[in-house]
């Protein structure tokens, strides 16, 4: 929603050089790292997760004034960087694989290390919609709260619950 | 014992390490970190993320790569470029390979001389397509594209324009700062070209078909009076003043 007092329609027929260099450093140092991790995480093929990086970057470099704009730029890099790679395995059909494996039980355990969970979150996302991947990524990787996976995915909070719940228990495993 | 801070998330970690926390979340942060061993052994993860990332890619490998990707992503946002007669032909680009015309629904679901518009979204692989809600926002994952279906009904002109959650009003479909000449019938066709809609957050589509051709000029006045009226918030947007029968579709880009 536009701020208080600015809501002038503005057509804008070309927009404004950014020194492209300097925009691609800051992008490198401070988020070069959280992004290619996430796309490494989902992706898992090292090649394909430098490609989709730069895809990331590349929708930023061009609204990047929109992009620092952003009351949380990095949060939406890791938003558009999940979004865009379950895209890429949702056409490229990868989560075959990953979705063979849920036919095998699992074991119960009392506690998981931090890094088992990443895991076993990103096998059983195969079984759920988009948006529900999305919550979970966001919930349980990113550790948002509630509230900000809501925000983050324009939902409201008992929405966002719902799903998570849903993959709560489809997934066989209460998750705190 | 004195209570400590509740552990940071994830994200909140990447946030403080890439500057973005105001300065008495910050503090308070640190305060936390000088006395929790565990978040400093999650924080150095996180730069050693970082380190490894640029051990693995340099910044000018980086940079190289991300120009590329802009330079093949491209995304026509605007359409020009129109024939010079102005008649906006039925002919559908193959952005997408999936039969895209749409055949005309039994007699019992729609009168003959009615309008709709429709925006039909695609992404990469093509065969899978959905059509916009009516209601709400649809979200847009990256690398979507959007087609603009009308079935124009009686009317023989179209304007399509779009506004964005800034309040920048995008033309997206006109000839010569007017209307194009459609022909009128029931048969649903495609306007030329996808859209790819880029930046964050809302962006409304309006199509508008008339009987008469309309500026461009009145309806990006219209479009500005629509937009202060709901105090720049697009999910409240009103319908223009212009005439001729309006249709608006909302989508949440990526």
């Amino acid at each position: 929603m536009a701020e208080p007092g600015k809501t002038r329609l503005e057509v804008i027929e070309g927009g404004k050089d950014i020194d492209r260099k300097a925009a691609l450093r800051e992008l490198y140092a401070k988020y070069g790292g959280s992004v290619f991790g996430r796309c490494q995480y989902l992706l898992k093929d090292r090649s394909k997760a430098e490609d989709a990086m730069q895809d990331v970057f590349a929708k930023v470099i061009s609204n990047f004034s929109s992009f620092r704009a952003e009351a949380s730029p990095l949060t939406w890099l890791m938003k558009i960087a999940t979004n865009h790679c379950l895209n890429l395995l949702r056409s490229e059909q990868t989560w075959r694989g990953a979705f063979q494996s849920l036919r095998q039980p699992r074991p119960e355990v009392q506690h998981v290390p931090a890094m088992e969970i990443r895991e076993a979150v990103r096998h059983l996302l195969s079984r759920f919609d988009r948006e529900t991947q999305a919550a979970v990524i966001h919930y349980h990787v990113d550790e948002m709260t509630l509230e900000e996976v809501a925000a983050v995915l324009n939902r409201s909070v008992p929405t966002v619950r719902k799903r998570l719940q849903h993959f709560a228990e489809q997934s066989g495993r209460e998750w705190n | 014992m004195e209570l400590m801070e509740p552990h940071p998330g994830e994200l909140k970690l990447r946030r403080w390490r890439a500057g973005e926390l105001e300065d008495a979340e910050s503090q308070q942060l640190q305060g936390h970190l000088a006395g929790c061993g565990r978040c400093r052994v999650r924080l150095r993860s996180l730069e050693l993320e970082q380190e490894q990332f640029e051990r693995e890619i340099s910044f000018d490998r980086f940079a190289a790569g991300v120009q590329r990707a802009v330079k093949s992503a491209e995304p026509r946002r605007v359409r020009w470029a129109l024939p010079a007669m102005g008649m906006v032909a039925a002919v559908l680009v193959a952005i997408v390979t999936a039969p895209l015309v749409i055949r005309a629904r039994s007699a019992s679901s729609r009168r003959k001389g009615s309008s709709e518009v429709v925006l039909r979204i695609a992404g990469k692989d093509a065969s899978i397509q959905r059509v916009a809600s009516k209601q709400g926002a649809e979200q847009l994952y990256l690398g979507e594209r959007i087609r603009i279906g009308y079935q124009p009904g009686r009317h023989s002109y179209l304007v399509a324009i779009a506004v964005d959650n800034a309040g920048i009003l995008t033309p997206l479909y006109e000839d010569k700062g007017r209307s194009l000449k459609v022909d009128p019938g029931d048969e649903t066709r495609y306007l030329p070209d996808s859209l790819e809609f880029t930046g964050p957050g809302l962006e409304r589509v309006i199509v508008i078909l008339s009987d008469e051709p309309l500026e461009l000029a009145k309806v990006k006045q219209a479009a500005e009076i629509a937009y202060r009226a709901a105090e720049g918030d697009l999910r409240r947007l009103p319908k223009l003043d212009v005439p001729g029968e309006q249709f608006q579709r909302l989508v949440l880009k990526p």
